[in-house]
């Protein structure tokens, strides 16, 4: 399954080519991602139960110039580590992928500085969304 | 090897909820860099044509040690990793260096960029002169922004 999040395009995403910058979309990524662990993981905002992101990867597929109609940003798991996991993005735009990205998340207790383990709540919701 | 260098200024809004600098927020630095390097280097060097149309065809970004905020800017080295027919990718590192020389390195990045005719709307091949600029950076064997096992 995939989390399917509607994504305003605003007009200040525009660069000066006229299209949606491609900082833009790392954002559109970002708020796809919090929304998604907002809605399904446990607590995503506690301290012990955050994630950061340790690598990023984006292909931009097709120029995106300013809409008033939202993108779509489907977001899903492609592995379940012990302690990270990593996530895949299309970026769509009325049916057609315009961006294709990959993330690399680590669960990180905010409190202790340091990565900890996934915790069985988590696992739930990553394993819901995976796709392999 | 030179690198081009780009002190980018930080700003207090660019950490996040965590207390740290968004991973979002990198991206900007590296355009920041970016531009400098390819707008306002380049056309000093006889490559005016590039800040006309260049795009980014993908970006690949390893986050190796937080970042947080402070008055002073931060710096970026950006070189070239490969210059190609009709397209190039750039290395960067954003870091800081001590007072001792030691390096402490946040990001290691790369981008494919496409020159492009933005009013044909089509790629273009890399001009000699703008080859001649950018290979003045070549570095093909600087650091990967590669993933580590987790």
């Amino acid at each position: 399954m995939r989390h399917v999040f509607p994504c305003a395009v605003r007009f200040d995403d525009l660069d000066g080519y006229g299209h949606v910058n491609n900082v833009t979309f790392v954002e559109y990524l970002q708020e796809a991602r919090v929304d998604w662990a907002h809605t399904y993981t446990t607590d995503s905002r506690a301290a012990h139960e955050a994630a950061v992101v340790v690598h990023q990867e984006i292909d931009y597929l097709k120029p995106v110039p300013f809409r008033t109609e939202p993108l779509v940003v489907e977001v899903w798991v492609t592995r379940i580590g012990t302690s990270s996991y990593d996530l895949a993005y299309e970026v769509k735009a009325d049916g057609t992928t315009v961006a294709r990205a990959a993330s690399v998340l680590v669960s990180y207790d905010l409190a202790a500085h340091g990565p900890r383990r996934l915790t069985p709540g988590e696992r739930v919701a990553l394993e819901r969304f995976q796709e392999t | 090897m030179t690198r081009h260098v780009c002190q980018v200024p930080m700003r207090w809004s660019d950490m996040d909820a965590f207390g740290h600098v968004n991973n979002v927020v990198y991206l900007r630095y590296l355009q920041e860099a970016r531009v400098d390097m390819l707008f306002v280097h380049a056309p000093r060097h006889g490559a005016e044509e590039l800040a006309a149309g260049v795009v980014v065809a993908r970006h690949e970004v390893a986050y190796r040690v937080p970042l947080l905020f402070r008055p002073a800017p931060v710096r970026v080295e950006t070189w070239s990793s490969r210059v190609g027919a009709a397209s190039f990718t750039l290395g960067y590192e954003v870091l800081d260096v001590g007072d001792d020389g030691s390096r402490t390195v946040y990001v290691v990045a790369s981008s494919v960029l496409v020159p492009y005719d933005l009013e044909a709307e089509r790629p273009r091949r890399v001009r000699p002169e703008e080859r001649a600029v950018l290979e003045s950076f070549l570095d093909p064997d600087g650091p990967t922004p590669d993933r580590r096992a987790a």
